[in-house]
């Protein structure tokens, strides 16, 4: 049973080395926005003892990404203007980058292609959930960035065995997860979901990240689940990824677009050319957001 | 040259009307593609601005003429060899391999239809992956495709075979070698390929004729769709629909949108290809 070498994979990581681990002031804003007794204040003053998140944090804020019409020059206005939520989601978003770092060149698991498609998904994910009017404070980008988030501590830990998976992919013609399951014993859903519970991620993004493959056994968050789906689906019709995946997908037949029509009806009426049409420029501003996280900022409060 | 210039809530405008109107779609990348092709046709209406040109598509008397000038002008010299890889491949890895699998088929043919084939580039196309996979033993039997178009001027070009090497810029060098024969500046088809296309004069809207093509396994009709009215695309669609065996797939335009025509077909997304199929 897959549980079983779930627990094998996580002792092994264990034994290792440390798993990794969400920079402190990253745990700490999740746990302050959480508490009602937290002034907003007190966060801005929690981010900005990080010059180099505060920093990305502002510059993602005045980028296309968020469109503000107004410049936003301190953490304490970005934190009014978009909000504790969005500001939350951005800090996890942007401290994945310093957690696992992009390594190019990888022949194997090429990590800036991963980001490349774990951002664009973020980002159709967005765009979906504009669309659809699902107000969701930057969580559904969140859960996009991080939804297979469990195959770089697969390619980090089990490196040996993830060169197979890829492998057997290709060789078989089979989805990845069903690979993982018959080499690792278990999947990156799995490992994925366990390190956001670790890193006390909340729990309707380690829903998502669990489910991303199975959005019909979502239950706190069924919409943000599906709509992690359909952007990853989105983003393999654009060919972004790393998978060669060349099978053709039936947005219609699957249990995301199900799941989410019966919540929202109007989907029925999304015109899927053109929102396909469009992806290119949003995926771009995917490439932004990973350039900015991913960026080494260069601070006076550094030298 | 010109130095008009497209704002970005002008090419939206442009962009959307030209998208009610034909169904062909200019995402936000291929703005200076519009803005290319379009200023041109400023310069010959002599217009000053992007603004009065929009005025002249939306408002005007003229504007269904001046709408078909710009589908003129925006599909220009677009019939190449191997055009819009992403569709082809779908084709070769995917859909052809996916109805050869089927088990219910009748009996052992492939029928495929090049709707508006222009002077043979997409038929002769189709062709040679269909060799190739001949070749590969992926079939054995002989593919049958049926190309035609309005102009009988084009069908003539077509059965000559023989293109300037413009035409090939996008054709991969083993093609090239394998499938041609250079000549001065002209690249001439062989006759193996040759043979693997049987042309036709057809005027798409002439339901009789059309309504003889039958139980075809893939439809390419890319780029045509955008020069019929409203009404004329959703007969022509229908047409198409029922000309195709069940499973069977429809190619249009790597740009063109069936939305507003059509959901009798199933949307199927391939790496940046839309194809459309019969359930």
């Amino acid at each position: 049973m897959g549980n079983d070498r779930l627990e094998e994979v996580k002792d092994r990581i264990q034994r290792i080395g440390n798993l990794p681990t969400l920079p402190k002031v990253a745990t700490e804003v999740i746990s302050m926005v959480g508490d009602p007794d937290v002034s907003m204040k007190e966060i801005a003053s929690v981010i900005s003892k990080d010059p180099s998140l505060s920093a990305k944090i502002l510059k993602v804020a005045n980028s296309a990404f968020y469109g503000l019409s107004q410049r936003v020059a301190s953490i304490q206005l970005a934190l009014v203007i978009l909000g504790l939520s969005r500001i939350k989601n951005l800090v996890i978003g942007i401290s994945v980058f310093s957690t696992f770092p992009i390594k190019p060149g990888q022949p194997t698991f090429d990590r800036e292609k991963f980001w490349e498609h774990s951002a664009g998904c973020g980002q159709i994910a967005k765009i979906l959930a504009d669309l659809l009017k699902c107000e969701m404070d930057g969580e559904e980008f969140v859960a996009g960035l991080l939804h297979d988030i469990g195959k770089i501590v697969l390619d980090q830990f089990f490196h040996d065995q993830f060169v197979k998976v890829i492998d057997l992919t290709f060789e078989k013609d089979i989805p990845m997860i069903e690979a993982e399951e018959e080499v690792v014993g278990t999947t990156h859903a799995e490992i994925g979901s366990w390190l956001a519970e670790e890193w006390k991620l909340p729990l309707s993004l380690v829903e998502a990240i669990t489910h991303h493959h199975s959005p019909q056994e979502a239950v706190l968050n069924p919409i943000l689940t599906s709509i992690v789906r359909l952007s990853d689906l989105f983003c393999k019709a654009k060919g972004i990824g790393f998978s060669g995946d060349t099978k053709g997908i039936a947005i219609s037949d699957r249990i995301a677009w199900k799941t989410l029509k019966s919540a929202k009806p109007d989907l029925e009426d999304l015109d899927v050319e053109r929102f396909v049409f469009d992806l290119d420029a949003e995926i771009e501003k995917a490439k932004d957001f990973i350039r900015i996280s991913s960026e080494r900022v260069q601070t006076k409060e550094k030298v | 040259m010109s130095s008009l210039t497209l704002s970005d809530e002008k090419f939206k405008q442009i962009r959307d009307l030209i998208y009610e109107e034909s169904g062909m779609y200019f995402a936000n990348t291929k703005k200076y593609l519009l803005e290319n092709r379009l200023s041109k046709r400023l310069e010959e209406v002599q217009l000053s601005s992007f603004d009065e040109y929009y005025y002249l598509l939306k408002y005007s008397a003229k504007r269904k003429e001046e709408l078909s000038r710009l589908f003129d002008q925006v599909t220009i010299n677009e019939t190449s060899f191997f055009r819009d890889m992403p569709q082809l491949q779908a084709f070769e890895k995917e859909v052809i391999p996916e109805i050869l699998k089927r088990k219910d088929r009748g009996g052992q043919e492939l029928r495929i239809w090049s709707a508006g084939c222009s002077s043979g580039q997409e038929p002769y196309t189709l062709a040679m992956i269909l060799k190739e996979l001949m070749e590969t033993k992926a079939f054995k039997f002989v593919p049958e495709i049926m190309a035609n178009d309005i102009s009988g001027a084009m069908i003539l070009e077509a059965e000559r075979g023989v293109y300037m090497d413009y035409y090939l810029r996008n054709t991969p060098d083993y093609y090239k070698s394998k499938y041609f024969t250079h000549k001065g500046e002209t690249y001439i088809i062989s006759d193996a390929i040759k043979l693997m296309v049987k042309f036709s004069i057809m005027n798409l809207l002439d339901e009789e004729k059309v309504g003889t093509m039958k139980n075809i396994d893939v439809i390419f009709c890319r780029n045509v769709l955008i020069y019929f009215a409203e009404e004329a695309k959703k007969k022509l669609i229908e047409t198409f629909y029922e000309a195709l065996k069940p499973g069977g797939y429809l190619f249009i335009g790597h740009s063109e949108s069936l939305h507003s025509i059509s959901r009798a077909f199933k949307l199927m997304l391939f790496p940046n290809a839309i194809v459309y199929k019969k359930e």
